[in-house]
């Protein structure tokens, strides 16, 4: 069921759907070596999965939001790790270049974003900003012709396959940082600009791999901008109008950690549902006895209510319409629902779904960052009601 | 160069197959139907020679029921060019499915025209051979490499022990045992270029073929026999389970 | 009935399923088992040779291994002559003037019964007919290939290096198959070993050929051969329905591997769950004194 979807965003599904099933031999040894394979990123630039949301005048294919939402929850249904750098490099990264860069700027960057050598990164959080993303402590200065930007940036999706990074600071006086009140409008936010930053610009360095709960082939890292120099052309949007960019550019990751959250429930569910039918305990299939079938057919509604939040989201901004409100919805439903659904899968496989032979433990760790991610549900709460509440 | 592909619509072989009421036919309900792996392979190594010269002109063309419309829509998502159908009954003779291909070819004027070796429906591996036979062309069978010689082609066919190379002048014949590199996926503009390309379409009796062949009746369909629950040996020291392998193989199942 | 059995050498003798055919053939009528000599093999020469002596002779049946030459052979004279053709059988009655042969299909995920009208051409499956160990070489007539018909120019042959002196896939009574469980090419020696033990060809699945560890040649499955030896031993093989496809006809399967879920313990006379590195080597020297013994 996918409802929203016409035939031909059902098929590009379908199609990324046949290609990930091939990738199971690989992720085992990928999640254990912490890394996606680069031929995996190529497959996928050849496939036209990443440029699938760049506009066809830019190079891409143009697909709709329902499209990338229903690609999304295919990668994350194979292989969660692969889907969160997807997520970010043509949702976040490339959306946001093709909002806001000039004609010369997209010229130049989506063809990165598209080309399978690596995947775009977007730099926001800091290790004293996280969701109060206001108040960020990077500062971008003049410096002659083009800038010099100075912080630190923390847990950065993509950091060490980025060819750049979108990086968020603040222009003006550095020290001018205001604690913000959740929820209220802020002056916090003044001067933060959107900055492209080459990963190979000099004082640029990415930091040491963290170690995560789950998704270890998806790469997260520190960004160390030490004296960064980029050039004038190198702001994107306008200046001191970032904060804006970035609170759109994640209204649709929030559709993407929905799309994520529907991807990874399912396919846990469905490992759950085919051992519930197989193993047999007390000379019957674990599946007719109700503690084990019922936690399986709650969840299967709770799954089949994610994919509608998520896809309406996708189709209101598919349309032009407001989504804000009805993409924090889809993520906060759908990575609460993911949760219940891999644990109760591991539950289900009862000793088996503990052990890394099943993929069911992977989907429990894996599947816990979507609560987490592009705004925790606090936050989406915080969103739903002041959407909510406003008059 | 121009390439033609005659393709079949078989059902995917992740599926499992299973017998109809009727005992003689498969069920088609639910079956997720693809193109013949090795039809897959003719098309892979067509595209292979295509990448290298993009003057290459790959076609495709089945006979078969009106849900063969998929498929060919699926190869022209990898990247075929072109792609016609002929509408047919499934229970058209293979015979006659040869000469309705062979007026394809006449019409289409390929210079190559590669075969899956064999359809996974039937498995019988026929139309390649005959298609060659009612055309009277030469062809070389279960090839695995296109090397392209000046109106010739030299063709590899994997044998025993190593590689026959044929030299054949084109037009030629070949059936297809596998690409140097797998099938490649339909890329996602592949799909939506494939979505706008027309697909002509024509009746089986509209090309007037002589449709009198031999019959080859299937009388009853049934499932491989079941194999019976086996002995699962663990838990042991890997010394002594071996040694009692080695009498079960020896004793009981006399195959030592 | 008359038959025409096509015989095919190998290393100097007759192939064992040109004897299988001569024996049925025998059993089933007045037979005549003939070779074409040539060269090689090529399609023109030899089915214009062929097609000459069934128009003279006209055989109700004509019969060849379901070799890699033999089915292309097959399939293609009997569409020059117009006869009946069913391909790979595995199991033939004849009774008055119908044929009833047994033959899979879907890759052999069904078994089907197909009454083929005669005459006949059709191709049957090494290993299908049972054959004595004590069956005498059969009388075999010779039929030169017509050369003037050849429209093809033979360039070479290019060895692959891996294959040597072992039994041939298709018609080994015994296979030792590896697969991705054996963590990478380099282990190789352990699946060759136990096939010499044994006295066996080397298979693989199709993870394996795929990755590039073994030659297309030695995949067993759907896309690869279709085998039915005695004894078919999987070792980290986890049973892809592909790969069951071409070896669930065999007579004895073991299967060894770790995960006691693999759905190759579901078609396994002998399942052994253990590390395939700790038990193949114990399991090698197991079998060497057996065979001794």
């Amino acid at each position: 069921m996918r409802p929203f979807a016409a035939g031909t965003e059902r098929d590009l599904a379908d199609a990324v759907a046949d290609w990930a099933r091939g990738l199971t031999p690989v992720i085992a040894e990928a999640e254990k070596a912490g890394a996606i394979p680069r031929g995996v990123i190529a497959d996928l630039g050849r496939l036209g999965v990443l440029g699938m949301t760049i506009p066809e005048r830019d190079g891409g294919l143009g697909a709709s939001s329902v499209a990338f939402a229903l690609v999304l929850e295919e990668l994350a249904a194979a292989w969660p790790s692969l889907s969160v750098g997807v997520a970010v490099n043509s949702g976040i990264v490339a959306g946001t270049i093709v909002r806001h860069g000039t004609a010369e700027q997209r010229a130049q960057l989506l063809p990165r974003l598209l080309d399978g050598i690596g995947l775009g990164a977007f730099a926001l959080t800091e290790p004293t900003s996280g969701s109060d993303a206001a108040a960020l402590r990077t500062t971008a200065r003049r410096d002659g012709e083009g800038w010099r930007i100075d912080g630190r940036k923390q847990f950065i999706t993509n950091a060490r396959y980025a060819p750049f990074a979108i990086v968020f600071a603040r222009v003006g006086e550095a020290d001018r940082v205001v604690a913000s009140r959740p929820g209220a409008p802020s002056p916090a936010h003044a001067g933060i600009t959107a900055f492209v930053v080459p990963l190979d610009a000099q004082g640029v360095s990415v930091g040491p791999h963290e170690r995560k709960l789950g998704l270890h082939a998806s790469d997260t890292s520190a960004l160390v901008l030490d004296g960064a120099r980029v050039g004038a052309g190198a702001v994107l949007g306008e200046e001191g109008k970032g904060f804006a960019m970035a609170l759109a550019g994640l209204d649709g990751g929030r559709i993407g950690i929905a799309a994520q959250a529907v991807g990874i429930a399912r396919a846990a569910l469905s490992v759950a549902r085919a051992y519930a039918r197989d193993r047999k305990q007390f000379g019957r299939a674990i599946g007719e006895f109700d503690g084990v079938r019922f936690p399986l057919a709650e969840l299967e509604a709770r799954l089949a209510a994610a994919r509608m939040l998520a896809l309406r989201a996708a189709w209101l901004k598919d349309r032009g319409r407001p989504f804000t409100r009805q993409a924090s919805m889809a993520k906060l439903f759908a990575s609460e629902m993911a949760q219940k659904a891999t644990h109760a899968a591991v539950q289900t496989l009862g000793g088996n779904g503990y052990m890394r032979d099943y993929a069911v433990e992977r989907y429990a760790r894996d599947g816990r960052a979507t609560t987490i991610y592009e705004g925790t549900s606090e936050i989406q709460r915080l969103v739903i009601a002041r959407s909510l509440l406003a008059a | 160069m121009k390439i033609l592909i005659p393709l079949k619509q078989v059902p995917d072989s992740t599926v499992r197959v299973s017998v109809a009421a009727d005992g003689k036919s498969i069920k088609t309900e639910g079956v997720t139907w693809s193109i013949s792996p090795y039809d897959e392979y003719a098309i892979e190594m067509a595209l292979e020679r295509k990448d290298a010269d993009a003057s290459t002109v790959v076609a495709v063309v089945t006979v078969g029921p009106a849900r063969s419309r998929d498929a060919l829509r699926q190869a022209l998502a990898m990247g075929c060019d072109e792609a016609s159908l002929v509408v047919a009954e499934e229970t058209a003779a293979p015979l006659a499915v040869a000469r309705a291909l062979a007026k394809v070819v006449e019409e289409a004027k390929p210079d190559l025209v590669l075969c899956g070796k064999q359809a996974s429906d039937d498995d019988q591996g026929f139309i390649g051979p005959a298609l060659a036979e009612v055309l009277g062309w030469a062809h070389v069978a279960t090839i695995t490499k296109i090397v392209p010689a000046d109106g010739a082609a030299e063709l590899w066919r994997e044998v025993e022990g190593g590689h026959e190379v044929w030299k054949a002048k084109l037009p030629a014949l070949a059936t297809v045992h596998k690409s140097e590199k797998e099938p490649r996926y339909p890329s996602l503009p592949g799909i939506m270029k494939a979505k706008k390309k027309e697909i002509p379409e024509r009746a089986f009796a509209s090309l007037n073929v002589d449709s009198s062949a031999p019959a080859l009746e299937i009388v009853a369909m049934e499932p491989p026999p079941a194999r019976g629950a086996g002995k699962i040996l663990k838990d042991g020291d890997a010394k002594q389970t071996a040694q009692q392998l080695a009498t079960l193989l020896r004793d009981e199942a006399k195959v030592l | 009935m008359k038959i025409l059995v096509v015989a095919e050498r190998r290393d100097g003798g007759l192939r064992r399923v040109s004897l299988e055919l001569a024996a049925k053939a025998k059993a089933l009528g007045e037979a005549t088992i003939l070779e074409i000599a040539g060269d090689r093999y090529s399609p023109l020469p030899f089915v214009s040779a062929l097609a000459k002596k069934v128009e003279a002779e006209k055989p109700d049946l004509v019969m060849l291994g379901a070799t890699l030459n033999g089915r292309d052979l097959g399939a293609r004279l009997a569409a020059r002559l117009g006869r009946a053709y069913a391909a790979d059988v595995t199991a033939l009655a004849v009774s008055g003037n119908t044929l009833e042969v047994g033959r899979p299909m879907y890759a052999g995920k069904v078994r089907a019964k197909v009454r083929v009208q005669m005459p006949a051409v059709i191709t049957v499956r090494p290993g299908a007919i049972p054959l004595a160990e004590s069956a005498a070489s059969p009388d075999v007539v010779k039929l030169e290939a017509d050369t003037s018909a050849e429209k093809l120019e033979f360039v070479k042959f290019a060895p692959v290096a891996s294959s040597g002196k072992r039994v041939s896939l298709a018609e080994a009574r015994v296979i030792v198959s590896g697969g991705r469980g054996l963590k990478g090419p380099e282990n190789w020696h352990l699946v060759e070993d136990l096939a010499d033990a044994l006295g066996g060809a080397v298979g693989a699945s199709r993870a394996v050929t795929d990755a590039g560890w073994r030659p297309n040649e030695e995949q067993v499955g759907q896309t690869g051969k279709t085998v039915t030896p005695d004894l078919y031993v999987a070792l980290g093989i986890s049973g892809a329905i592909q790969h069951l496809a071409g070896m669930t006809s065999s007579k004895v399967i073991v299967a060894v591997n770790k995960d006691p879920d693999a759905d190759i313990f579901k078609v396994a006379d002998y399942g052994v769950v253990a590390d395939v590195f700790e038990f193949v080597p114990a399991f090698t020297e197991a079998v060497r004194k057996a065979r001794s013994s």
